[in-house]
């Protein structure tokens, strides 16, 4: 049983660590965001291998739902911006300096959690001796609804408030706003555009 | 455990609440013409119905701390009197009448600091309505009014969070609509400017803010290390309970607060902090201004005294020049020194009038900080009168900005700016006006007998207790410098040639507000101890 754990853990681990390089490798920016999507992915495995099936959930549906979407979404706006064949690596020494300094602030992070973690610490038993399990779903939903509710629906107003913000920001009333053109318009628009500039060219 | 009983400890959160609803639901059945009458009228029945429910909930606040008036216990029950019963026993005397119930599933105190606080944030945000009055958004009239309100609610709850994921929420829940607010003039540049800036800022510390509360919320945790799961550990009481115990060491326990006194530093706006608050202030429309630098600051600075207070009364530590320097009081005490240099001497230079206050607003925030220091005294007694000069001052600072604010409205409204040049002359064309702007003014450098001075003394008294007599120094000089720029203003309100003779029109809601609050500032610097002897109550505080 855990050797196929571990085993499973090793292949999502190769997946995440695989991922995530080629996040930074691929020269296409939209590559990249997809690569991170399978990122997202394989974090979303870890969680349900460590038998978090809520934040597992919340994973998917948050980072690979709705977050990669906007990642998308903001480099489609940008694309005159960013440019998609830019070459993002440096190279040379500035290369190597770059490499160092993230080693070394990867570094600062890892050793003193390796070095002052105890490994092999048995997990927390529960009241029945087994192993307790994370908080799931059940357990989230009632810590809403007794300790948490204050916050929950404080949460619930933010939330609203937002949306009215959004709304506001974003929405015109219909006296001031102008129509948004659609593609085939806007096509239209630069061909007629472009028509009228060649003779004034000539 | 939540009870049905708790519900009036939170009836004006509440009641904010159902009146933001409101407000944004009669727009609806309003007539949403094109011509400008009918705008109007639109703007007009949403502002006035916020005006109306703010003044109500204010007074039903008033009602509930029982600090005007306690139904004594021997009255006949009827319909009546077991309302207002149920109504005080909700209150920060709690049922009995003599102590304040333990906060509301531990994460919200309804305590005599949390009540006198709704108060002053509900009557700010009456003002403000007022001030809005006649101050109309070009678009989403409801939006405008109700997002001042879900603020005001969420400065409420700022100000009794006693648990760290309520205390971010509310923090969020006063920032996001105020952010809106400031940029609501999409059309005007640096309207749009003050929106952006404080959403990125504010975007920013709400992100410090967090790393201090898991870090306070780590540390507590692995205390708890290996024993049974605990659901309470964001709470301050038991961050405080649980320091230097386990694993993690006061380090962790050190680096959230200073992350935490970052964050709400970005929000009360305190130098080095205050990147943002001049071009906020100068850009937002100018009773949004008002508000940010007045609510908003007040509910941040509750915030904060309950936040260190409660979760790290340990690192307290002393702002006494020696060997004891230490903890948070040294490192509040060097925050506002830097912030009563800077603010003071960057508002010099200022030509707008608008800026010059913001950069006042700034300095200000120096002084508040004084207050809080004053937790370094070794005597019980020192510290309760610091948080009541706290208090003091910040209900006095409430009212003058939001004259000086309004007033300032009033004056560029009907001249068509803020530069200090527009209010040239303005004791000719309108002398009402220009004494109310110059009360306000002259409470803002501390002159007596208006309140500003005796809000001063108290801080400076309680910064001396303190046993920070530098500060205080230099608290003092900087005082000196900022009646020089104050002074600027009443030059050109009185000496200056104004540019035309024709008398100034002002709407009335301004200028009723503007008196309101001058009337205030006039009242408590005549008889401090109205209020005073309410504030001394904070002292019976659970946890203070």
């Amino acid at each position: 049983m855990t050797l196929v754990i571990q085993l499973i853990f090793g292949l999502v681990a190769a997946l995440i660590i695989g991922a995530a390089m080629m996040v930074v490798l691929v020269r296409n920016v939209i590559h990249a965001a997809l690569w991170l999507i399978a990122c997202f992915f394989g974090v979303g495995a870890l969680y349900l291998l460590l038998q978090a099936e809520f934040l597992a959930v919340v994973q998917v549906l948050i980072y690979v739902g709705a977050i990669s979407i906007l990642i998308l979404f903001a480099i489609m706006l940008t694309r005159q911006v960013t440019g998609e064949g830019v070459r993002q690596l440096v190279g040379g020494w500035r290369l190597w300096l770059t490499v160092a300094i993230s080693a070394l602030l990867f570094a600062v992070v890892i050793v003193p959690t390796v070095a002052s973690q105890q490994w092999n610490v048995p997990p927390p038993l529960g009241p029945e001796g087994a192993p307790e399990p994370l908080a799931g779903p059940a357990e989230l939903g009632r810590g809403f609804v007794s300790e948490f509710l204050l916050q929950f629906e404080v949460a619930g107003v933010l939330l609203t408030v937002a949306l009215i913000g959004a709304i506001v920001v974003a929405y015109e009333e219909r006296a001031r706003r102008r129509r948004v053109l659609t593609l085939a318009e806007e096509h239209e628009l630069r061909k007629r555009a472009a028509a009228s500039d060649q003779p004034a060219g000539d | 455990m939540f009870q049905i009983t708790d519900i009036p400890r939170l009836l004006p959160e509440i009641l904010l609440l159902v009146l933001a609803l409101l407000v944004l639901g009669s727009d609806i059945f309003e007539r949403w013409g094109r011509t400008p009458e009918a705008q109007l009228e639109r703007v007009r029945s949403s502002a006035s119905l916020t005006c109306i429910g703010l003044g109500l909930v204010f007074v039903i606040a008033l009602l509930q701390s029982g600090y005007v008036f306690r139904l004594p216990d021997d009255v006949p029950a009827n319909l009546f009197t077991n309302i207002i019963r149920n109504l005080q026993s909700g209150g920060p005397a709690g049922p009995t009448g003599a102590e304040t119930l333990p906060p509301i599933i531990g994460a919200f105190a309804t305590d005599h600091l949390t009540m006198i606080a709704r108060l002053a944030l509900i009557g700010a945000a009456f003002l403000t309505s007022l001030l809005c009055l006649d101050y109309r958004p070009n678009a989403h009239p409801a939006e405008f009014y109700a997002l001042i309100l879900f603020a005001t609610a969420g400065m409420c709850l700022m100000a009794g969070a006693t648990e760290l994921v309520l205390a971010y929420l509310a923090v969020e829940l006063t920032s996001i609509p105020l952010y809106i607010l400031a940029g609501y003039f999409r059309n005007d540049a640096r309207s749009a400017e003050a929106g952006m800036k404080y959403f990125l800022f504010g975007a920013l510390s709400s992100g410090i803010l967090l790393y201090g509360m898991s870090l306070a919320y780590g540390s507590a945790a692995s205390a708890m290390a290996g024993a049974v799961t605990a659901n309470d550990l964001t709470q301050l009481a038991r961050i405080a309970e649980l320091a230097g115990q386990g694993g993690a060491g006061g380090g962790v326990l050190t680096l959230g607060m200073l992350f935490v006194i970052a964050g709400v530093g970005y929000k009360i706006a305190v130098v080095p902090f205050h990147g943002w608050a001049p071009d906020v202030y100068q850009g937002a429309p100018t009773p949004i201004t008002a508000f940010i630098s007045t609510a908003s600051k007040a509910a941040g600075f509750v915030l904060l005294l309950r936040l260190l207070v409660s979760a790290f009364p340990a690192l307290a530590g002393s702002a006494a020049l020696g060997p004891d320097l230490g903890g948070w009081t040294s490192l509040l005490a060097l925050l506002a020194l830097l912030t009563l240099l800077v603010g003071n001497l960057a508002a010099l230079p200022q030509t707008s009038a608008k800026r010059l206050l913001a950069w006042s607003s700034v300095a200000q925030a120096g002084f508040m900080l004084l207050a809080l220091v004053a937790w370094a005294a070794p005597q019980q007694f020192d510290r309760d009168q610091g948080v009541a000069a706290l208090l003091y001052y910040l209900v006095v600072y409430t009212l003058t900005n939001l004259g000086a604010f309004g007033a300032l409205a009033a004056v560029a409204l009907a001249v068509g700016g803020d530069e200090i040049a527009d209010l040239n002359g303005l004791a000719r064309r309108h002398l009402p006006l220009a004494v109310l702007l110059t009360l306000c003014v002259l409470s803002l450098a501390g002159v007596p007998p208006l309140a500003g001075f005796f809000a001063k003394f108290y801080v400076f008294m309680a910064g001396w207790q303190a046993g920070a007599p530098w500060l205080v120094v230099v608290a003092l000089a900087t005082t000196v410098v900022s009646l020089y720029y104050y002074l600027r203003l009443l030059k050109a309100i009185f000496i200056e040639p104004p540019a035309e003779n024709t008398p100034l029109t002002t709407p009335p809601g301004i200028t009723a507000a503007v008196a309101l609050a001058v009337a205030g500032i006039v009242v408590l610097g005549l008889f401090p101890n109205l209020v005073l002897n309410v504030f001394s109550r904070v002292q019976l505080v659970a946890g203070l």
